[in-house]
């Protein structure tokens, strides 16, 4: 029996309403995000790929497989290794203004797990409860929600990881410069209007205000894969996967940064093998 | 004096300083009433504008959210606002006062002479605004009326000084309550300085801190001077000069069809001067006076929350947890937004929120009987939502917020059973 761990990292778009603007707000008012003239209205939707209206100076979104090791020895070139993984299903945020728990810690739901490099495929998904697999967070007992409540932590550590930096304040100066210098060379009505939104919202330089201090939140929260496993493996980099057993898949989420609602997203997933 | 001031004051005796606790209980119990008209004032010019209308340029969509943000902002510091005087009411040794009077406001209720009243975002509604937040400028003259907010708080400010200030006959005990329960930033995990989500909670416990909370009150209302860009007035007069340079149809696009001061029936304490009007159509009847028992719930909550009772840490965290979100964020504010897309029922205008109150917010003294008479209410509220949502013409959103509701009351009765 052997352990394989795959080690992932990329950003990811998250276009959700904030705090205190109600959870279905469409395009933020009193919160700190929004959507802005000419983007569609927000849907607290987490992507991994094919962001809608990405922003400009905002990361690529994408989350790939970085590393891959065997019992834990590294596998220098491992075949997977720039494997794309996905969140399928549409996984949102699911505090709802705390209804169901505080905004940070609440669960990512569903959480479907697809990994695709070439012609493999691999894809599992964690239920909530997996004796009843269309149970959802307002259906499910909460002594099984707990458990996908997310640990949050405050420190720089994926901030500097995900951007070099470990200055909150500093990044959106940057960020604000670049915003700054496109709105003298942009004509356009609807282009104007939303970089005019962006640099007024970091122009606030509150140290303590959410759009600054939510960079260096780290949300950290563990899934075990509980449901069928699909795998297309004609090269057999996943033989003898043991779909018996969970998978346990840890994710970290950081560096969010507000103004491109975005987030750094790096994580394990271990598939042990018979 | 103002010739005006003058006028009033030979048709009436001016206001007596206030020279007793009970004097002062009063004042305090009559300001915090009037905070909360005016953050329900805020609150309903907030929900009455438009802001995704196809008809808005994209500047004009981001200037309508804009008003918004801030109408919202300075409704949270009337929030805060009310917060500190309900401190200052404990402070003293009395208990919280969430009750107020409908709205519009008859000027004989408190003697106050300030136009409250619920006005949709626009012309009327900057004319109140100005002469709510308008530095006074003799806060202290003697009048028959209450004629500025700064006017209560200058009498407050006068009050507690004599009464609790060095030789005054309470120095030693005007402060009877410092020690009882209070709302401040300590509860919500905040440093004492800390502003968030617009709101500074202050704790008041001697002579220094209620003058501290009563001059911060002022300060944000009416500005530490006239040029104070960040004071509720400089902020509307901003707003205002924004508004008039719009052309008329932005403006006309930036106002959703919500009547003045709008009723779900004839009530015998409203203003009978002023225009008012009842909803005709039942689903925005049905629908409003759900939004405004939500409201009432919310409150009832806070009136747990502040002074001495049975309740324990438990039992406060889970009322402030559930007040403060989600049955602000969740409930009362979205109820409001999914009224408008509903007719008054009088072929003119839209439905809205109406905050009114059917009868007086108790204090519940026993710890249990609240907990049941919780349930019971979120049940109600719950089952009334979900008939709402199956009328006809009422906005699919409605269900998430009954879908919500019902979560809450399942999450408040597992409360009740002790589990997690």
């Amino acid at each position: 029996m052997s352990l394989i761990v795959l080690q992932f990292t990329g950003w990811v778009q998250v276009r959700l309403a904030t705090n205190p603007d109600p959870t279905d707000e469409p395009r933020g008012v009193s919160g700190y995000t929004f959507a802005l003239p000419g983007e569609p209205d927000l849907d607290r939707i987490l992507r991994t790929s094919n962001p809608v209206a990405p922003r400009t100076h905002g990361p690529p979104i994408g989350v790939f497989v970085r590393s891959v090791s065997i019992d834990g020895v590294l596998i220098i070139n491992h075949p997977l290794v720039g494997a794309q993984l996905d969140l399928l299903g549409n996984p949102m945020f699911e505090s709802v203004n705390e209804v169901m728990m505080e905004q940070g810690e609440e669960p990512l739901e569903p959480f479907d797990v697809q990994i695709v490099h070439g012609g493999f495929r691999f894809q599992r998904r964690a239920f909530l409860d997996p004796s009843r697999p269309d149970a959802t967070v307002y259906t499910v007992p909460r002594a099984l929600l707990e458990p996908w409540r997310a640990q949050v932590s405050l420190d720089t550590t994926i901030l500097q990881e995900a951007t070099g930096g470990s200055d909150p304040s500093a990044f959106r100066r940057a960020k604000l410069a670049l915003l700054q210098a496109d709105l003298k060379t942009t004509t356009d009505p609807i282009a104007r209007a939303g970089l005019t939104r962006r640099i007024s919202e970091l122009e606030n330089t509150d140290p303590n205000d959410h759009r600054t201090i939510s960079m260096e939140f780290i949300e950290s929260r563990h899934y075990e894969l509980n449901g069928p496993t699909a795998l297309v493996d004609p090269e057999g980099l996943l033989a003898n996967l043991d779909t018996f057993q969970t998978f346990a898949c840890d994710v970290v989420m950081g560096a969010w940064d507000a103004d491109a609602l975005s987030a750094y997203y790096t994580g394990t997933l271990a598939l042990p093998t018979h | 004096m103002t010739a005006t001031q003058l006028g009033a004051l030979l048709e009436r005796p001016a206001l007596p300083p206030i020279r007793t606790r009970e004097a002062l209980i009063d004042e305090l119990g009559k300001a915090a009433a009037l905070e909360h008209a005016i953050l329900c004032q805020y609150l309903f010019a907030a929900f009455s504008i438009e802001r995704t209308s196809p008809a808005l340029s994209p500047a004009d969509s981001e200037l309508a959210r804009t008003f918004m943000l801030q109408l919202l902002s300075i409704a949270r510091q009337e929030m805060e606002h009310l917060g500190i005087v309900t401190n200052l009411l404990i402070a003293v040794g009395a208990s919280p006062n969430f009750d107020r009077p409908n709205l519009p406001l008859q000027r004989d209720y408190f003697a106050v002479d300030l136009p409250l009243a619920l006005m949709p975002f626009g012309d009327e509604f900057f004319k109140i605004t100005a002469m709510l937040e308008a530095p006074c400028l003799d806060p202290a003259a003697p009048s028959p009326f209450i004629t500025s907010v700064e006017a209560v708080y200058s009498r407050l400010r006068a009050g507690i000084q004599f009464l609790g200030g060095p030789g005054g006959p309470l120095e030693q005990t005007l402060f009877l309550g410092a020690k009882d329960p209070q709302v401040s930033n300590a509860d919500f995990g905040a440093t004492p300085t800390q502003i968030w989500y617009s709101l500074t909670l202050l704790p008041v416990v001697d002579l220094p801190s209620a003058l501290f909370a009563i001059d911060l009150i002022v300060t944000q209302g009416e500005g530490a001077s006239a040029h104070d860009p960040d004071s509720h007035y400089a902020l509307v007069r901003s707003m205002k000069a924004q508004w008039d340079a719009l052309t008329p149809e932005s403006r006309a696009a930036m106002q959703k069809p919500v009547p003045h001061n709008p009723l779900t029936r004839e009530r015998g304490d409203v203003d009978p001067n002023a225009d008012c009007v009842v909803f005709r159509d039942p689903r925005a009847v049905a629908l409003a006076r759900v939004a405004n028992r939500a409201y009432e719930l919310l409150l009832l909550l806070l009136a747990r929350l502040y002074g001495v009772n049975d309740a324990t840490p438990a039992d406060r965290d889970m009322y402030r947890k559930y007040a403060f979100f989600p049955l602000m964020t969740i409930v009362v504010r979205p109820l409001a937004e999914i009224l408008t897309d509903l007719p008054a029922g009088d072929g003119q205008h839209c439905a809205t929120t109406t905050f009114e109150l059917d009868g007086p917010i108790r204090t519940f003294p026993d710890r249990n009987s609240f907990q049941v008479q919780l349930v019971e209410r979120l049940t109600h509220l719950a089952d009334e939502l979900a008939a709402i949502t199956r009328m006809e013409g009422v906005s699919p959103r409605l269900g998430f917020v009954a879908k919500n509701m019902a979560y809450v009351r399942d999450r408040v009765a597992a409360f009740g059973a002790g589990a997690p």
